[in-house]
């Protein structure tokens, strides 16, 4: 039995017990509290161990979607798909879409526009026969 | 557009290479790209190492110093060691699984193509007024938002920044699924090589905290176009919780190329197979839980709890450590090039987590934090370290993939030359930051005592560019003047070398039977069939 | 500790232990590396070992490192216990203002202010934080603009100042003498300059220049 899921889900319990260590010691230490009267008061002190907490959580759930998953064959066709230059052109409006966050709306639409051919083109290329 | 050479190498298969979704090309193309940029990243230090030799400003403005170490810090974490972490596995992941390619091949096309969108536009952002992003590699606000750093050269860098660390995430989970979903019967998680753990553990991070540096960007984004005013500690808990992290994602797979390069130059099994994975698992964790100690000098952090994950780290490096060296131990050592640059990580990669266990006890931090020390402290790590542990993997795996072995002599003449070089531009660094020089400074006083120290570390910067050029002549030389290199040079333990160099498309054209993590020694020993 | 705001006596005295231990450690790895390099490297008639597993001396090893590192953590807390804390009742109050690209240091018992950028003829003037010797100092760090860092390179110590809240600490400066200073945080174009002196004073001449200050 395929068992790869035990392996993020177990990191995931680890980031876990971490986490628990940071929320421990937030809510333990002076310097995590109001009445914080040394020189180090932690800032937002509930941000960090929330940020491990959430990729703890993530792995979990990753453990337990493989867990779900049906694993693929291991072996198959591994021909260069048809699809390359359609996932390039993809890209590239991708790209150009971003950049118009720097240089301008026009441009974002321009992108959108190019990555729209792009996946019109990846569609096509997944149903046509091989 | 895509200004990174994307042009096949002599004898490559196919023409259009750059569209093609087989794996082994997607990671060529991968490597010439972050080959590219290694080298315009290389050009930017040796420019700041020129202007800094001497005090005075010789060669460049202030402003355009900030964006001449931006760029470089920006060029080798986002554009060139983190893709080449996750590259190694995108070649090397599906032949040592015994899979035909990786999970989802056109998926990891859009990635190499997102990234060499990202890294063009930073680089174009020099062709604005302002100039290119100039806050840092790190990009703190209030520092990089419109109030003080204007221009779309800024905001060029940011896109760019979060285009090339998405890439690097999707690539990532497409390697994570690829090796927890498509291993070949037999091919169990603890028969996987010690590179594919490796692999396993740096993809987990990769997806799991490199989406904060998404939301540090879009912060800093709505800082310059929608007038947010974010409270900084809010970016710097953000930026680090990814940026701790990513610098293990910039170490882990080079460890994983020593740990294939010295069992099979030493003719050994891996020594402490399971201690290894173990301390992997546990490793990656704590480089998860340590992040807070780049805000030790804030005053705003748990800094207690940051110190003592920090300074834990070097317990499972140590394990890591027992198991390297006691694999070479009573084995018959090869002394070739991959070997010297795995030996020299070793005892490199060394000085730079020791000065790491330094840098992790507040007191002391409070003195050596933004000073040269830690700029010492992480090129020692991730220069002197991780990136020769890619040389090793480099000179292990070139026959694998192009069929031909790279020259033995002018790699011994590239290992020396690039170890002098090293230690010769980085070891003074500790000397300047522990003597009191802040970095990201454009200049220093001329009586301050620094000049000496600056000096020789110049000097060491135009030995590490000779080194290169020789490897650059070695890979020209060894691609015109090509010397067969059959499939298995080495007499490597995992996968790969029981199949062609370069493999065939399906990557094997019959599967060894898999019954240990070492399938290709296993064939070698129960001889012809 | 007795006097644990003299976080240059605190640096000196944990780095020591620190950098006894990474010698220690350089010194066993890399004799143990080059052993291994001369001793096995491949000749006629050496035939390999096949062990590849040794639990219980991994196991040792690993509790040693965990004994060694917990010794490091512990020296630290202790250190920086002292050096964290604040005092009930300081000698001194300095609020010190960050801005680009210089410093303002207020003493506001006295009402005295010392701003490197108020000197419009030298734009470049190093402003100078006077301190009296043996005194416990606490300083109120803030910037008027982006995250800077108060560096005083021979207190081995720094803090960041940042633009919406005031960061607090204890120093003891033990001799008299003169010091420099540093923005330690990447802030902008003059970040290289943005420099200052410290002048540390007996006490009593101290209280004179503060006195002088105050009456002018």
């Amino acid at each position: 039995m395929r068992r790869s899921w035990i392996w993020p889900a177990a990191w995931g319990a680890l980031l876990a017990l971490s986490s628990a260590g940071l929320w421990g010691y937030t809510a333990l230490s002076s310097s995590g509290a109001e009445s914080c009267r040394v020189s180090v008061c932690i800032g937002k002190p509930w941000l960090a161990p929330a940020l491990l907490t959430a990729s703890a959580a993530g792995a979990v759930l990753l453990g337990c979607a493989i867990l779900l998953l049906r694993e693929g064959r291991a072996t198959g066709a591994a021909a260069d798909s048809p699809a390359g230059p359609a996932v390039a052109l993809t890209a590239v409006g991708a790209v150009v879409a971003a950049a118009g966050g720097a240089v301008g709306i026009w441009m974002t639409w321009v992108g959108i526009g190019v990555a729209a051919v792009g996946l019109a083109g990846i569609l096509a290329a997944r149903r046509r026969p091989r | 557009m895509t200004t990174a050479a994307v042009e096949p190498r002599a004898g490559e298969r196919a023409p259009l290479g750059a569209l093609s979704t087989d794996h082994k090309a997607v990671a060529i193309r991968l490597g010439w790209l972050c080959g590219a940029f290694f080298l315009a990243g290389g050009v930017l230090a040796l420019l700041v190492r020129s202007e800094l030799a001497v005090p005075g400003m010789q060669i460049v403005s202030h402003q355009g110093y900030d964006q001449l170490f931006t760029m470089h810090g920006s060029t080798m974490v986002y554009l060139v060691v983190q893709p080449l972490a996750v590259a190694l596995g995108v070649y090397l992941v599906p032949l040592q699984i015994g899979a035909a390619n990786l999970i989802a091949p056109r998926t990891a096309l859009f990635a190499v193509w997102i990234l060499a969108g990202g890294g063009a536009l930073m680089y174009l952002g020099f062709l604005t007024h302002d100039g290119a992003g100039s806050a840092g590699w790190t990009a703190f606000l209030p520092l990089s938002s419109d109030r003080f750093v204007q221009g779309s050269g800024m905001d060029m860098w940011i896109v760019g920044v979060a285009l090339a660390n998405l890439a690097v995430i999707i690539l990532a989970a497409v390697v994570l699924l690829t090796i927890l979903l498509r291993r070949a019967p037999g091919m169990t998680m603890l028969r996987l090589s010690p590179f594919c753990w490796t692999q396993v553990v740096t993809c987990l991070m990769v997806v799991f905290a490199f989406p904060a540096v998404i939301a540090a960007m879009g912060l800093v984004y709505a800082d310059r176009h929608f007038g947010a005013h974010v409270d900084p500690i809010w970016y710097l808990q953000l930026f680090w919780y990814y940026g701790h992290p990513a610098v293990y994602v910039m170490f882990f797979p080079f460890v994983g190329c020593v740990a294939e390069v010295i069992p099979a130059l030493s003719r050994k099994r891996f020594f402490g197979y399971r201690p290894f994975v173990l301390s992997l698992m546990v490793f990656t964790t704590l480089s998860m839980s340590v992040w807070g100690h780049h805000l030790f000098t804030t005053g705003r952090s748990a800094n207690e709890y940051f110190a003592a994950t920090s300074t834990a780290l070097a317990i499972v490096a140590g394990v890591e450590y027992f198991d390297l060296i006691a694999t070479m131990w009573g084995g018959s050592l090869l002394l070739r090039t991959p070997l010297l640059f795995a030996v020299a990580f070793l005892l490199q990669f060394l000085i730079g987590g020791l000065t790491g266990v330094i840098v992790a006890s507040p007191p002391l931090d409070y003195s050596l934090n933004d000073t040269y020390f830690v700029v010492a402290h992480f090129h020692y790590t991730l220069f002197a370290g991780s990136m020769f542990g890619l040389f090793a993997g480099v000179y292990f795996w070139f026959p694998k993939v192009t069929g031909v072995q790279l020259r033995e002599g002018l790699g011994q003449i590239h290992f020396w030359l690039l170890v002098a070089g090293t230690n010769l531009t980085f070891m003074p660094m500790f000397v300047l930051g522990y003597d009191g020089m802040v970095r990201r400074v454009a200049d220093y006083p001329s009586d301050a005592g620094f000049t000496g120290m600056n000096e020789l570390a110049t000097a060491g910067s135009g030995v590490i560019a000779a080194s290169m050029l020789v490897f650059l002549a070695n890979v020209a030389v060894s691609l015109r003047w090509r010397r067969a290199a059959g499939d298995d040079p080495w007499e490597g333990h995992s996968l790969e070398w029981a199949t062609t160099s370069p493999p065939p498309p399906g990557n094997f054209d019959r599967l060894p039977p898999i019954r240990s993590s070492t399938p290709a020694l296993d064939l070698r020993r129960a001889g012809p069939a | 500790m007795d006097r644990p705001h003299d976080t240059a006596a605190g640096f000196s005295s944990l780095f020591h232990v620190y950098l006894g231990v990474a010698v220690a450690v350089v010194v066993l790895v890399f004799g143990a590396v080059g052993v291994a390099v001369v001793r096995f490297r491949r000749r006629e008639g050496l035939e390999p070992s096949q062990r590849d597993s040794a639990p219980v001396a991994e196991g040792v090893y690993l509790a040693i490192l965990a004994i060694v590192a917990l010794g490091l953590i512990a020296a630290t807390f202790r250190t920086e216990g002292g050096e964290d804390g604040l005092a009930a009742r300081p000698g001194l109050e300095i609020s010190v203002t960050a801005y680009q690209w210089s410093w303002r240091f207020a003493y506001p018992a006295a009402g005295v202010v010392v701003d490197g950028g108020a000197v419009a003829a030298a734009r470049h003037r190093n402003p100078t934080l006077v301190v009296p010797a043996g005194t416990v100092i606490q300083f109120s760090l803030r910037s008027r603009d982006v995250l800077h860092s108060f560096f005083v390179p021979d207190m081995r110590f720094k803090r960041y100042a940042f633009p919406d809240h005031t960061n607090v600490f204890d120093l003891e400066f033990a001799k008299s003498g003169r010091m420099s200073g540093a923005c330690a945080q990447f802030c902008g174009w003059d970040h290289a300059e943005m420099r200052f002196d410290v002048l540390v004073l007996p006490p009593a001449r101290f209280q004179a220049w503060l006195d002088a200050r105050e009456r002018a």
